[in-house]
């Protein structure tokens, strides 16, 4: 494994680049980051629609939620793959399809995130908010959101955890992240493929699991914090 | 200032927590509300900011009746202070103050942070302006919430049970910055158990007791 290693990092790591486009690794933290960087400001307003928001509009975005979360992943990076060109009239990138499906998936996840955290506030945080004068949008962008991404911070970690390793999803439709380097290494290679994706695994799982080491270190300072 | 017309309020399970509540609060004066827990105290004391919509009689300040006036302005012109304090958790004591100027009193950030942070040394927390509510004592977290009700100087401080979250060596220095309050001329409801309290800070003491004010007397008399 060390010699695969030690011969082909440089794929791993950043895929074809500079003589190709871009991927490995380093494509896989982008995707993952980028996703979740642009599904977090929808995944807020879901969670504001459900929490605050009049009966027909949280109905609406729990139906959002549901319906989303019951359709595996896979179907969505399909459905945009193939559905996206059509409704553009022209073909979208590998990549930009991947981060696509998982914008609308994970807005869905994170959007309960959120919604717990919201919904763990004391009403006592709010009450007071309103006996001081606050309108509406105060409370919520001063007061109730900043304490809920706070609480939320460790949940959302491990989400980021998740979506690294959603994005091996996308070796299905070609695009250049980490497993697709891995598959391009065993096709060189041809009779190590068990060491090639145990080295794969290997990878993700160091970068997983300093993520969740992240979250859990989060997680015990805040509640730390809590209890002073 | 404030006055109480036959005010009444029934829950919805049809239990009624007031009762033809009359009374008036003059200008500069502190009356404390004091009575058995479930007596309405508190209810009362919500009805004037509109935590607590009345369903019968009507809350009237300075002539006009509390419905009529905008919820935001009304609150802006009576500040609440719980006995719960509910500073907000993930700000600093300046900011809690900070944000309440800003948001609601509509003053820029240098401004409202100058204002906070004159207000903070007021309740003599100048010293703790930047720490987070979980790193100050009860009693410190009590003087931000006043600090915070007072800082768009309301006409009204509305404070309940200011005192009953606190230990009893934190309770001075609370009483202490209420007296003061009272002595610049700031009009005060306040709802307390505590008797010796109530003596100390208030001009009047009002007895409510299964939602009717029962008693209306001077608080010297109360002590004698």
């Amino acid at each position: 494994m060390i010699d695969i290693l030690s011969d082909h990092w440089l794929i791993l790591l950043i895929g074809q680049y500079p003589h190709g486009p871009l991927g490995g690794l380093a494509m896989t933290v982008i995707m993952a980051v980028t996703s979740l960087a642009l599904a977090l400001p929808l995944a807020l307003a879901i969670a504001v629609a459900r929490t605050e928001g009049t009966p027909r509009i949280a109905r609406a975005a729990q139906i959002f939620v549901d319906l989303v979360r019951a359709i595996p992943l896979l179907m969505f990076v399909f459905w945009v793959y193939f559905a996206a060109p059509v409704l553009l009239g022209r073909p979208i990138g590998g990549v930009a399809t991947m981060i696509a499906a998982l914008v609308i998936y994970e807005s869905s996840y994170l959007s309960e995130i959120v919604r717990a955290g919201i919904e763990a506030i004391p009403d006592g945080q709010i009450e007071a908010a309103r006996s001081l004068g606050l309108r509406r949008w105060p409370i919520l962008s001063r007061v109730v959101l900043p304490q809920a991404l706070q609480a939320s911070a460790p949940s959302l970690i491990v989400q980021l955890n998740s979506t690294v390793k959603e994005t091996s999803l996308a070796f299905v439709i070609s695009a250049p992240e980490l497993t697709f380097s891995a598959t391009q290494i065993n096709a060189v290679l041809m009779t190590r493929p068990l060491k090639v994706f145990a080295l794969l695994a290997a990878v993700y799982f160091c970068l997983c699991g300093s993520l969740s080491l992240a979250a859990g270190l989060m997680e015990t300072q805040f509640r730390r914090r809590r209890a002073n | 200032m404030i006055r109480f017309e036959q005010v009444g309020k029934t829950w919805r399970d049809g239990s009624a927590a007031l009762e033809a509540v009359d009374g008036e609060v003059r200008r500069g004066e502190v009356v404390a509300l004091c009575g058995p827990s479930g007596a309405g105290k508190s209810t009362l004391l919500r009805t004037v900011n509109r935590l607590v919509e009345v369903d019968r009689g009507r809350v009237v300040l300075d002539g006009t009746d509390v419905r009529r006036l905008r919820l935001d302005r009304l609150r802006r012109r009576v500040g609440f202070v719980f006995q719960s304090i509910d500073l907000f958790r993930h700000l600093s004591a300046v900011d809690n103050v900070a944000l309440i100027l800003r948001r609601a009193g509509g003053l820029s950030r240098g401004e409202s942070r100058q204002r906070a942070e004159l207000w903070l040394d007021r309740v003599g927390m100048a010293d703790r302006a930047g720490s987070l509510p979980a790193a100050l004592s009860g009693g410190q977290q009590q003087r931000v919430a006043i600090a915070r009700a007072m800082c768009l100087d309301p006409e009204v401080l509305l404070l309940d049970e200011p005192t009953s979250a606190l230990d009893p060596e934190l309770v001075t220095g609370v009483r202490t910055l209420l007296r003061d309050l009272a002595a610049r001329g700031t009009t005060m409801i306040v709802v307390t158990h505590e008797a010796g309290f109530a003596r100390g800070v208030a001009d009047r003491l009002w007895q409510v007791t299964n939602g009717r004010l029962v008693a209306d007397r001077p608080a010297r008399e109360a002590a004698a």
